[in-house]
């Protein structure tokens, strides 16, 4: 009873602290330097139409490999948590395999997910979307195989071989461009290209792919881990 | 010119391979490579030993204020040398003597992303760059509790997550308010921008950033989490939350008080005080709790809340001379409890136990490791000649210079306290027992306990050597 007490108590503190938040936060009525900077010179500088994609891969590009890391630090920390934890051998009896009809459903829209995945990552710079939404595409084209059971588990080699080619490619890139360009990440050490063109923007389709590779295939080893068995054998 | 994006590109990369190398080797031998990444780490420090005196400013892409950069100056070299120096330490005991928890690939990958985002929190002069690297830290942190694999780790694991979480709750809410109302994100041109903000506003930000920095700079009352984390982890990953992740936390306080809200006062009222009050608070609660232990990886972590607690009544003076020595007792700290908590590994193992009680003998058993422990504790709980005597002596002379006497006497119960419960540890190493046969100790783990026995005598001796370094970092807050 008192926990309960001492807990309502906090949490209307917690409001009257932010309360102030109602009142004092309204439109925007201009926009900031930081944002007109963007605005005035961000197509002209990285020849990327689509200028979220700049900011996020460019610009704020140290956050964007900070936020790559913390997805890699959570899945290796799930990989951790669920060694060791092996699905029973009865239990795995029990388990039927898929109908005809998921299997075949699964097998056909397997392709079209992929390609789709793969499709958001390489037009990031284009059009919404990107490296993360890529992977994530991506994962869950492979989560649609593990669950209708067309493949028992995906290969923890490949993910594993792919994941750190990509991390490892994405921070060589970014030091390629703190030689070859203005700075760590910088993309422009690779033509411009054609505006709008798919081979544009110097870097940052090749950033965002590698991005797209990383997060699918670590997407996919954690749901693997987790519908499967324990993370590795 | 080598840039001070490789601090982090190395020990990202390397974290990044990893998991690939271990494929199929789940427990091959790997504690080398943290020991080579902090020694390569420490090599590209003594490249940018000139940013003691000249500052290196490097903008990625844009420059600052429109872009992300890395300042280096004296204070972020200080504390990279305590973040290096430390993990450098921890990363040849473990070398020296490695547990199976330590073995495969998990380890260098999780020792590689806490360095990561503890040097990155250190060196990023963008606000929201920290925020990014104070996940990272997180997590590793989290992962770091977790890797003996037992209920208890994963329970301590768990705890850790969910006030780490709140933490980076309020960090966000935070830094979101503040791209709101200032429109950028480096941290130097918020110092000129958040003055003018309305007060409520400000007082807003400066609660919330506040209290997600200071959750894991373990300041009373929001580090109810922190001894259940020290006991659920092997010991010398808390030596590495010890000397790494509370001094990083440390660090953002400064650049909180410091460089966002130079003075930090608001609306006539200065949260110095407010600094001041809680920590004085953390330290005598913590040594009192610290009194009553039995576990001795929990009473250690007791310790350290209080230590630090010690160097952050110092820090809240903002004066020149009282942040010099909280600074200087920071770097003590992290010496000590380097060496105390490779101490509690080896006594933990060699008695199958970790309750106090049970190491009944062992200094008389491994003379060698009694010493080292003997003298961690005498400079811990502030005996001459150990540098920790001259620094507790330079915070006790500037909260004199201050006229708080109240704290003053705070510090003073707690120290003796703290020399109490050292004691009983020491009593308890050396207590009679029948004769036994004396054990080997392997040389590199004599060393990894020698190096920071060694640096304590030494600065406590000649603390001018030093000295230097930490007044310019203390002179580069203002």
């Amino acid at each position: 009873m008192l926990k309960r007490i001492l807990l309502i108590v906090s949490m209307v503190l917690l409001a009257l602290i932010l309360l102030p938040l109602l009142e004092g936060l309204g439109e925007q009525t201009h926009v900031s330097s930081l944002a007109e900077y963007y605005l005035s010179s961000g197509a002209d500088d990285l020849n990327s139409p689509n200028l979220v994609t700049s900011v996020v891969v460019t610009y704020r590009g140290l956050d964007t490999l900070g936020e790559v890391t913390v997805l890699f630090a959570a899945a290796a920390g799930i990989m951790l948590a669920f060694k060791g934890l092996k699905m029973d051998e009865k239990e795995r009896e029990k388990t039927q395999g898929p109908s005809e009809l998921l299997a075949s459903g699964a097998s056909l829209l397997f392709p079209i997910l992929f390609i789709f995945g793969i499709y958001i990552f390489t037009h990031g710079h284009l059009s919404p979307g990107g490296g993360f939404q890529g992977g994530v595409v991506i994962a869950s084209a492979a989560l649609l195989l593990l669950l209708s059971g067309v493949i028992p588990g995906v290969s923890h080699l490949m993910t594993s071989l792919l994941e750190a080619l990509a991390g490892a490619s994405y921070v060589a890139i970014g030091l390629l461009g703190l030689y070859l360009a203005a700075g760590f990440l910088d993309p422009r050490f690779l033509p411009r290209g054609e505006w709008s063109g798919i081979f544009s923007a110097g870097a940052i389709p090749v950033i965002y792919s590698l991005v797209g590779i990383k997060v699918g295939s670590e997407l996919s080893a954690v749901l693997n881990a987790m519908i499967s068995k324990g993370g590795e054998k | 010119m080598v840039s001070t994006i490789w601090f982090i590109a190395l020990p990202l990369g390397l974290a990044f391979i990893l998991p690939f190398r271990g494929l199929g080797h789940t427990k091959r031998d790997l504690t080398i490579i943290p020991l080579v990444l902090t020694i390569v780490l420490g090599g590209l420090l003594f490249l940018f030993r000139l940013a003691v005196t000249s500052p290196v400013l490097e903008g990625f892409v844009l420059d600052p204020p429109l872009g992300i950069s890395f300042r280096m100056g004296a204070t972020e070299f200080l504390f990279l040398m305590i973040v290096i120096g430390s993990a450098f330490l921890i990363a040849l005991n473990i070398y020296g003597e490695k547990n199976d928890i330590f073995k495969g690939y998990q380890f260098p990958l999780i020792f590689s992303l806490f360095l990561t985002g503890a040097i990155g929190i250190i060196l990023t002069g963008d606000l929201f760059n920290l925020f990014i690297f104070w996940e990272i830290l997180s997590i590793a942190a989290y992962l770091l509790t977790t890797l003996e694999g037992k209920s208890r780790s994963f329970e301590g694991g768990i705890k850790y997550l969910l006030t780490g979480a709140l933490s980076s709750v309020f960090i966000l809410i935070a830094v979101s308010l503040i791209y709101y109302s200032a429109g950028t994100m480096d941290m130097v041109e918020l110092g000129r921008l958040i003055p003018a903000l309305p007060s409520g506003f400000k007082a807003l930000i400066f609660l919330c950033l506040f209290i997600g920095f200071a959750i894991e700079a373990e300041i009373f009352p929001l580090n109810l989490w922190a001894p259940d984390v020290f006991e659920a982890s092997e010991s010398r990953a808390g030596g590495l939350f010890s000397s790494i992740a509370v001094k990083t936390a440390a660090f953002a306080l400064l650049r909180l008080f410091f460089v966002l809200f130079g003075g930090a006062e608001i609306a006539g009222y200065s949260f110095f005080t407010v600094l001041l009050v809680l920590a004085l608070a953390t330290l005598i609660i913590a040594e009192f709790a610290a009194f009553h232990q039995s576990n001795l990886k929990r009473m250690l972590g007791y310790s350290s809340i209080g230590q630090v607690a010690l160097a952050l009544t110092a820090l809240s003076l903002a004066t020149e001379s009282a942040l010099t020595a909280g600074l200087f007792h920071l770097l003590n700290h992290s010496l000590i409890k380097v060496l105390l908590f490779s101490l509690a590994a080896f006594f933990i193992r060699k008695a199958g136990s970790e309750s106090i009680a049970d190491f009944k003998g062992m200094g008389r058993k491994f003379p060698v490791a009694g010493l080292f422990f003997t003298i961690g504790a005498l400079a811990v709980a502030g005996f001459p000649p150990f540098s920790p005597f001259a620094s507790k002596m330079a915070i006790l002379k500037a909260l004199m210079d201050g006229g708080h006497f109240i704290v003053l006497t705070g510090i003073l119960v707690a120290t003796v306290v703290e020399v109490g419960y050292y004691f009983k540890v020491i009593q308890v190493l050396y207590a009679p027992v029948e004769k036994t046969e004396k054990e080997k100790i392997k040389p590199m783990v004599l060393f990894s306990w020698f190096v920071p026995a060694a640096l304590l005598t030494g600065l406590g001796i000649y603390p001018s050597v030093i000295m230097k370094y930490i007044s310019l970092a203390a002179g580069a807050l203002f």
